[in-house]
């Protein structure tokens, strides 16, 4: 027992520490540096890496996980060290802030104020120092402090509660990780290349339409203003007696920046364009290699074909990419959803349905220049055809990105208390106030916690205040000489 | 097409420039006097009547009046920007291009160093302040870096709390620049071993103008960013490298302050670490876009 209650309370110090809190700090500003350094994976392709660090280098980089930081193991590590050291640390200040909170303000002997930082000394000369005494606590009412008298001394504070402020604020950054992680675990996501007249299904009661989308410019300009998507929500009906059926619910013309929120569930207008990958449809040239007689032009769609009666083959587009490109270890990729270097990748089978073309074959491209280099690269290959791409067309479509995130509500209320916490550390501070009058001299000091500036300027307008207070004079004794 | 925006811009750098000068006398003669503790008279008495120009007041004067201008100038930017964006739903914060950033950093800049200035009283600091503020107008004027051109804003940039989120950045930034001007100051006094502000009131400045900045910062950075990212994104934190290089300068002053309020250091290896914290803030803010890319480099 006793040896658990030294390890619990040695813990307890261990993760108390500010030390531990810089050095977590200074870890996570370390792997963190990393982590915007080396591009991460979520949003770079294997190509890139390799092409950027080569073969090897892209294999260090995945040992060390530098390509994913933020959900490497040591990552996940320090953030949960760091948890557990602001849960020690709140636990502790709060208790200390807890103690603070119930302290009584107490008097102070005079000798004591006078050597504060800041005090004043007002000379007066009262007949009735308590009647003095009575309106200085009513200045002092006035500025919002809580006055109370013991000891023939005033004692006045405000604010006694700002000192929760930051740990308001270590509390929220502790709803927000906790938001985080319910956010990263269970979350649903999924995007929605949208066509007109779509309906996506979400789960068992819900699915989405897409009624209408389009695209709005600026007056007199090509420069978009915005992306319009009209989505009605379809909910099952409950009705036991009727057959269950899907009825529009809401209704609304999403755009980026407005969102349609629905039963937890959020619609974001995420994408707009052609939908190039995939539902591009091409038209394709076919000459025939021995002879150059052109066979004619044939339109299709990608996954699709066309026959060529004639010569008894059909001709395939297994995929057709926008902006092709070719990384160094020789795979082909499409860099942007731009249409800047299109082509088709096709295949050609006999009436038997064997293929005529080798594997990996073959492109079709619309860019001269390609054209030219696959002509050279495919040159001892001997195809019996040459395939050019001559026209491209593809639907727009409206990318939807649709999520239920139940860490939502936990991170606005993080937002919340982040702001209200800090917002409180910031603009108020803890004042106190001691005065005692006595017949020929008001003393008065005063003090703020941790910041005693924030409290000057108000403490001359109350000395101001008080200097104006209208008093009794008592009338002094002649002095003999 | 004629822009009101650029005519003030040009007569707020002049004035920039004349206070500049202002600041750079009073640095180099204006110190004789004992630089005198805040104006409240509590903690010091009021400044002794100097004999010949108070280039001190001058520098201020000029440096209010730059700023009236800069004000001017950024309210008819984003009248510009709203005409030019149909003003679709709502007035912008006029930041939505290198040239608008450097104005308006141009404005808010010498603001925040003036407010401080009032409560604080070390010019030497507006020297730096000032001059920041010049030489980011001397930037905004040249047309290849930063063309002066109104462009109607992105879809993704119409949001109240994008306004917010730019607004407090700056605003951060704005106090940190303050800050590290008082940094800078304190290390040179530092390792010059001339100590004509006392070291403690310069310590005090960085420190205020830190946590100031820091609020705003970490507010803006943490709270609005994230807001706005969810609803124009859909996700509020995506770790990209401008995210992570405002939470990597954000940190870092989190650990200033934490060394300096829970662990009482306040000498130059904390006054070294708030300069770590300001180029971190500046490589967010810039240097990423340059040299990073991501989602986030529209500017
Ligand atoms: C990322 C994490 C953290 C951030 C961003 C943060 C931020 C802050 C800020 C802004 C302050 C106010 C400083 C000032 O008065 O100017 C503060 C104070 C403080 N923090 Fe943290 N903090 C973090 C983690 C921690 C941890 C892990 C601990 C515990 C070891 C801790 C303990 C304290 C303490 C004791 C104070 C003193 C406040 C006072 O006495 O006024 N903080 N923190």
């Amino acid at each position: 027992m006793i040896f658990l209650q030294r390890v619990g309370s040695d813990l307890y110090s261990f993760f108390t520490s500010v030390r531990l809190a810089i050095v977590l700090i200074s870890l996570i500003v370390l792997i963190s540096l990393i982590g915007m350094f080396v591009p991460q994976r979520d949003w770079t392709r294997e190509v890139d890496f390799v092409s950027r660090y080569g073969v090897d280098g892209y294999q260090w980089l995945k040992t060390l996980q530098f390509d994913h930081v933020f959900s490497s193991w040591y990552f996940l590590f320090v953030i949960t060290l760091l948890t557990l050291n602001l849960l020690a640390c709140t636990h502790k200040r709060l208790a200390a802030s807890i103690r603070y909170y119930k302290l009584k303000q107490r008097p102070i002997p005079p000798s004591a104020i006078e050597k504060m930082e800041m005090h004043r000394v007002i000379p007066i000369a009262a007949a009735n120092p308590s009647a003095v005494q009575e309106k200085v606590s009513a200045i002092l009412r006035k500025h919002f402090f809580r006055v109370r008298e013991e000891a023939g001394q005033v004692l006045a504070d405000k604010w006694r509660w700002e000192r929760f402020g930051i740990d308001v604020f270590h509390v929220s950054l502790l709803v927000i990780l906790g938001a985080g992680l319910l956010t990263a675990t269970l979350t649903f996501r999924t995007f929605i290349v949208g066509h007109k007249g779509d309906v996506v299904k979400l789960d068992k009661a819900l699915a989405v339409r897409i009624d209408d989308f389009y695209s709005e410019n600026y007056k007199n300009t090509d420069r978009v203003m915005d992306w319009h998507s009209k989505l009605t929500v379809l909910e099952k009906t409950q009705k036991p007696e009727s057959v269950p059926s899907y009825e529009p619910t809401t209704t609304k013309v999403i755009e980026v920046n407005d969102p349609l929120a629905y039963k937890g569930y959020k619609f974001f207008q995420a994408a707009f364009g052609q939908d190039w990958m995939n539902s591009a449809e091409v038209t394709l040239r076919v000459t025939r290699a021995s002879d150059g007689a052109n066979l004619g032009e044939f339109k299709a769609k990608v996954d699709d074909g066309f026959e060529i009666q004639g010569e008894k083959i059909f001709v395939r587009i297994e995929a057709f990419l926008p902006d092709l490109d070719r990384a160094p270890n020789g795979t082909f990729y499409s860099r942007t959803q731009r249409l800047e270097n299109p082509a088709a990748f096709v295949t050609v089978v006999d009436a038997q349905g064997n293929p005529l073309y080798p594997k990996n074959c073959c492109w079709a491209f619309a860019n001269a220049a390609w054209k030219e280099e696959w002509k050279s690269l495919s040159a001892g290959l001997k195809l019996p055809y040459e395939i050019e791409l001559i026209g491209m067309r593809a639907p727009e479509y409206t990318g939807i990105q649709v999520k239920k995130d139940p860490g939502q509500p936990v991170a606005y209320l993080g937002f919340l208390l982040l702001v209200t916490g800090i917002s409180v550390h910031l603009f108020f501070k803890h004042k106190m106030i001691w005065v005692e009058v006595q017949p020929d001299r008001i003393l008065l000091a005063g003090m703020a916690r941790n910041n005693p500036r924030q409290f000057e300027e108000e403490f001359v307008q109350l000395i101001n205040e008080i200097e104006k207070i209208e008093i009794e004079y008592r009338v002094l004794e002649p002095v003999n000489a | 097409m004629k822009l009101y925006s650029v005519m003030l811009f040009f007569a707020a750098t002049l004035g920039y420039f004349l206070s500049f000068l202002c600041y750079l006398f009073y640095a180099t003669f204006g110190t004789k006097h004992p630089n005198n503790g805040p104006v409240l008279g509590i903690v010091a008495n009021a400044a002794p009547a100097r004999a010949g120009i108070d280039w001190g007041r001058w520098a201020t004067a000029l440096a209010w009046m730059a700023v009236a201008l800069a004000t001017s100038g950024v309210i008819a930017r984003a009248i510009e920007l709203g005409d030019a964006s149909n003003w679709i739903r709502r007035v912008f914060l006029p930041a939505t291009s290198t040239y608008e950033t450097f104005t308006f950093l141009a404005w808010i800049i010498p603001l925040a160093y003036l407010l401080f200035e009032r409560r604080y009283q070390i010019k030497q600091v507006g020297l730096f302040a000032i001059g920041i503020a010049f030489i980011l107008l001397g930037a905004a004027a040249s047309p290849v870096f930063a063309p002066s051109e109104v462009r109607p804003v992105v879809p993704s940039l119409d949001s109240i709390w994008l306004v917010i989120h730019v607004l407090f950045m700056l605003t951060g930034i704005a106090c940190f620049t303050t800050g590290f001007g008082a940094t800078a100051l304190f290390l040179r006094q530092h390792y010059n071993k001339a100590e004509k502000i006392p070291q403690a009131r310069l310590e005090e400045l960085m420190y205020r103008c830190i946590t100031i900045g820091f609020v705003f910062y970490f507010i803006g950075g943490f709270v609005f960013g994230p807001i706005w990212a969810e609803n124009a994104w859909g996700r509020y934190w995506g770790f990209d490298p401008k995210e992570m290089g405002m939470a990597i300068a954000a940190l870092t002053y989190a650990a200033y302050l934490h060394l300096r309020i829970v662990m009482g250091w306040r000498d130059v290896r904390v006054a070294w670490l708030a300069a770590v914290a300001y180029a971190l803030v500046l490589f967010a803010w810039l240097g990423v876009n340059y040299f990073l890319g991501g989602l986030h480099s529209f500017v």
